[in-house]
């Protein structure tokens, strides 16, 4: 399954398409450093204030800082809100 | 508004406790359940708040997942018409309300106009109450275009207008006509005479014959160009005289001011009063209406009562503040007035000669018992032609 999508994230890369809309890959986008959206996730891993941890189908992507709270959060996307200080994947 | 959604389906606070108590947070989020106000996780804990509606189907969740799920609190909802269910009184009450509300939002009760600088309130709100638009009045029978064509005949002053009712409140826009400029009419005989006495210094002359020189001095009232002009061939011809004569002039203004003047003391006390205002009708609701002195400052605040811009109410409490001072005389700040004196001595100065210029000017002080007294001796150049038919 991960070869797959590894795989569709390169032909989607060749093909100069949208990798999110092709390989269903996950979506950041941070807005200043308070707010951050994850579009096309699989769940949360680890809910804290100071981290919050996001399962992005192949990668997991872990957001640090202070304050750090569920905005809102579906099926397909997740804001979080808060005082961002670093986001690293996994 | 989301808050009184919130509150009409009903809301369960939950904490769910387990090892990983995210794993419910991905079920709410699979199975669209719409939860907020989460609370990061403290102690293998998280709070989530949720509509009364989906908490059956996490509380089938309990126990799985190794999470547990015990309910906080409960707001609104079916609790609320639980209670309400023995309350007729305070239910139909309600309802009254809300059926009275609505009622009279269909009536006007506040008039705010805008727009307007040269004709005053009062004239427009005049107006407009002859024209039908006035408080209480029943807005859906109003026709804006009718009190707009009423208005413009009433108000000539006006350019347009238009009325905009928001529920209760009228909102009227005015544009007020801008006068337009005097046009000359070249056609007709005029001469140019002296609006002030004064020493010549430039003379330009566009149309006429000049009867005066540069170095001539002349007296208020004298003609400087002629409109008649002769002809060696025909009889005099008469002329619109058209120039500018430019002349030295000389003013002595005075400014008076007494030297003591009735000053507000301490304030002693303070009295508030109130009334209800129903409609154009005011009820006094305090006891004792009479001034407290006939040196006191009054102060009214209106307030209307209302429900946001959405509704409002022709009921409101008018509250009247009497503050009692002393009246004292006291000697006046010489320097300032002199000052103060001096500036509307320029102003006037500037005023009297329009485009003119000031090339010297002095002043000088005098003062007796009870006035103090400022002279302006001033000497200008300026425009002295003015057109006399």
């Amino acid at each position: 399954m991960g070869k797959m999508k590894d795989k569709a994230e390169l032909l989607a890369d060749r093909l100069e398409l949208p990798s999110d809309a092709l390989a269903g890959t996950a979506k950041l986008t941070v807005n200043g450093r308070r707010r951050v959206l994850i579009e096309n996730h699989c769940g949360i891993i680890t809910y804290e204030d100071t981290v919050i941890a996001v399962d992005c189908g192949g990668m997991k992507t872990v957001i640090r800082g202070d304050d750090l709270s569920l905005g809102a959060m579906d099926k397909q996307d997740m804001l979080i809100t808060g005082r961002i200080l670093s986001i690293e994947f996994e | 508004m989301k808050k009184l959604y919130d509150l009409a389906r009903g809301t369960v606070r939950l904490e769910i406790s387990g090892a990983q108590p995210e794993k419910l947070l991905n079920f709410c989020a699979e199975n669209g359940i719409e939860f907020w106000d989460t609370s990061p996780k403290t102690d293998f804990c998280v709070q989530i708040t949720v509509h009364a509606s989906n908490y059956p189907l996490l509380r089938s969740q309990n126990g799985r997942n190794c999470c547990e799920i015990r309910l906080i609190a409960a707001r609104g909802g079916k609790s609320i018409s639980r209670s309400m269910r023995r309350r007729y009184a305070l239910c139909i009450g309600m309802g009254l309300c809300i059926v009275l509300l609505a009622f009279s939002s269909l009536f006007v009760w506040r008039i705010e106009i805008e727009g307007n600088d040269k004709l005053s309130d009062g004239a427009i709100l005049r107006a407009l109450s002859e024209c039908g638009v006035r408080n209480g009045v029943f807005w859906p029978s109003l026709s804006s275009d009718e009190v707009r064509n009423d208005m413009l005949m009433k108000l000539p002053d006006i350019s347009w207008l238009s009325v905009n009712v928001h529920n209760s409140r009228a909102e009227v826009v005015i544009h007020e006509r801008i006068n337009k400029p005097e046009i000359v009419d070249e056609s007709g005989y005029t001469d140019i005479c002296a609006a002030k006495a004064g020493y010549i210094t430039k003379l330009s002359v566009l149309e006429g014959k000049a009867l005066v020189a540069v170095g001539d001095t002349v007296s208020k009232g004298d003609t400087l160009i002629s409109g008649t002009m002769d002809s060696e061939t025909a009889d005099d011809r008469h002329v619109h005289a058209m120039g500018t004569v430019q002349a030295r002039t000389w003013y002595e203004i005075n400014a008076q001011t007494p030297l003591y003047e009735t000053v507000k003391g301490e304030k002693k006390h303070s009295k508030s009063k109130y009334s209800l205002v129903f409609g154009k009708k005011r009820i006094k609701i305090s006891a004792d209406s009479r001034n407290i002195s006939s040196s006191c400052d009054k102060i009214n605040k209106l307030r209307y009562a209302s429900f946001g811009e959405a509704f409002m109410l022709p009921v409101g409490i008018i509250k009247e503040e009497c503050t009692e001072y002393e009246l004292y005389k006291q000697r006046i700040d010489e320097n300032a007035a002199v000052e103060r004196l001096k500036q509307n001595l320029l102003a006037e100065l500037k005023r009297r000669i329009g485009d003119g210029s000031i090339i010297t000017s002095s002043f000088s002080v005098s003062k007796d018992e009870s006035i103090l007294t400022v002279t302006l001796r001033a000497e200008c150049v300026e425009d002295i032609g003015v057109q006399y038919d």
